[in-house]
């Protein structure tokens, strides 16, 4: 475990900021009130083995006094890094993106499952979206009861989707929950 | 025949935009004739045969072959007048005892083959001073190094190039080559590996110091570079529709 270097920060902030913008600040500043401490810390980014991992202060800390290779992991993982370098986040993210992102999108609770076994959101899906969406961006997909399914990149801007066809793609999907089942190897 | 194809070609091209009738359609057609292929210079026998004056003469392609009494083909698998298929050589009086006649004219066919193939490569050499190879033989000059020219010689390391690879060959052990025994009179390495340094994993009393700087910064860059979007131009007109809206 070890913290990461300036790249490695560049490129995940990049990521993070891609879904939470401005309230990237918030999610690294909060303070965290976890663990037996009496003073709140900070949360800090971990790097263990190629996994980056969200995790507080004091646990960080406690977690220094375990032997790398016997070490699983540290907090909330949040995404990997490849062997070219480049990062990418995982569905385990989710729970914080959701908290701070600034665009989603509502889909319907049929086309749901479609959604958590990987497949696109067509526009005949969505129930609700944010008004500031533009094309590429990268969006978090809720269903109808405001629960996190998992997050993508818009197809589509806002005013796009108005236009477009009921069988357009809207959401290209990234990551969603299902994976946790469809992907439980790899994702450990 | 390429080339009297592209000829053809060039001829058409000038009739069209010579006719005015059909001027009209010089914007809608898109014209674009290589460039004719450069004739090329006569072979060595074609200079010989012109100077003689001998023609070319057509071969048929079944000959009477007298031993086997039929017809067999002129080239090729059991073709008329192979030199294998002598069966008996009688002997002359220049002949030598000892001199085998058989292996004696396998050695003066092989001699011819190379001569040609020689007469061949020169020809084609000719051709190419001019710039006329056969198309064929163009892309495969191109794609490889022509043997005795500057591109085929393999390139002779330069002093840099040796240094930055003993360099890292002298770092690449477990201890990053510090504990190495180093030979009498040898000088430490022009480029020793970089050693990767890190911050520290928790560092005092709360965020580091260090890293709190290093986040800073590359947030604050990131802020700043993206600062332009911040304002909803869709909200803020709305808005001041709206506005302008209640004032009248």
């Amino acid at each position: 475990m070890r913290a990461l270097d300036e790249e490695e920060t560049t490129k995940i902030y990049k990521k993070l900021y891609n879904f939470t913008g401005p309230n990237l600040k918030h999610i690294l500043e909060r303070p965290a009130v976890e663990g037996p401490d009496a003073q709140p810390s900070r949360y800090y980014f971990r790097l263990h083995k190629n996994r980056v991992y969200y995790a507080s202060e004091s646990l960080v800390r406690r977690a220094t006094a375990v032997a790398r290779p016997r070490l699983a992991g540290v907090g909330t993982p949040i995404g990997k890094f490849t062997h070219g370098g480049s990062f990418h986040l995982t569905v385990h993210a989710l729970d914080l993106l959701a908290a701070h992102a600034l665009r989603r999108v509502w889909i319907k609770p049929d086309i749901e499952r479609s959604f958590l076994f990987g497949n696109s959101v067509p526009k005949s899906s969505l129930t609700r979206i944010t008004e500031n969406i533009n094309a590429n961006d990268s969006i978090v997909v809720m269903s109808m009861s405001d629960v996190p399914l998992g997050f993508g990149i818009a197809a589509l801007s806002a005013q796009g989707c108005r236009k477009a066809d009921t069988n357009a793609v809207v959401v290209l999907h990234q990551s969603d929950a299902g994976e946790y089942l469809r992907r439980e190897e790899e994702l450990m | 025949m390429n080339s009297s194809l592209c000829r053809y070609a060039h001829e058409l091209v000038t009739f069209i935009l010579k006719n005015p009738l059909l001027r009209c359609f010089t914007s809608l057609t898109y014209f674009s004739c290589p460039q004719l292929p450069k004739p090329k210079p006569p072979t060595k026998w074609e200079q010989f045969a012109k100077m003689k004056g001998i023609t070319k003469r057509k071969k048929n392609k079944r000959d009477w072959d007298e031993q086997t009494q039929t017809w067999k083909r002129t080239y090729g698998y059991d073709r008329v007048n192979d030199d294998r298929d002598i069966p008996i050589i009688e002997a002359k009086a220049t002949d030598e005892p000892g001199v085998d006649p058989f292996a004696q004219r396998r050695e003066e066919k092989k001699n011819r083959v190379e001569k040609q193939e020689k007469n061949r490569l020169e020809n084609l050499k000719k051709a190419a001073k001019v710039g006329a190879l056969p198309s064929h033989i163009q892309l495969a000059a191109t794609a490889l190094p022509i043997t005795g020219t500057k591109a085929d010689v393999p390139k002779k390391s330069r002093k840099k190039d040796l240094e930055d690879v003993a360099g890292m060959a002298l770092s690449a052990t477990a201890s990053g080559g510090k504990f190495d025994q180093k030979l009498p009179g040898e000088k430490p390495p022009k480029n020793p590996g970089k050693h990767r340094k890190f911050l520290p994993v928790v560092e005092g009393r709360g965020m580091g110091n260090q890293e709190k700087q290093q986040n800073d910064k590359i947030l604050n860059a990131l802020l700043a570079k993206s600062s332009e979007d911040q304002m909803d131009v869709g909200k803020a007109s709305s808005r001041i529709q709206y506005l302008a809206l209640i004032c009248i």
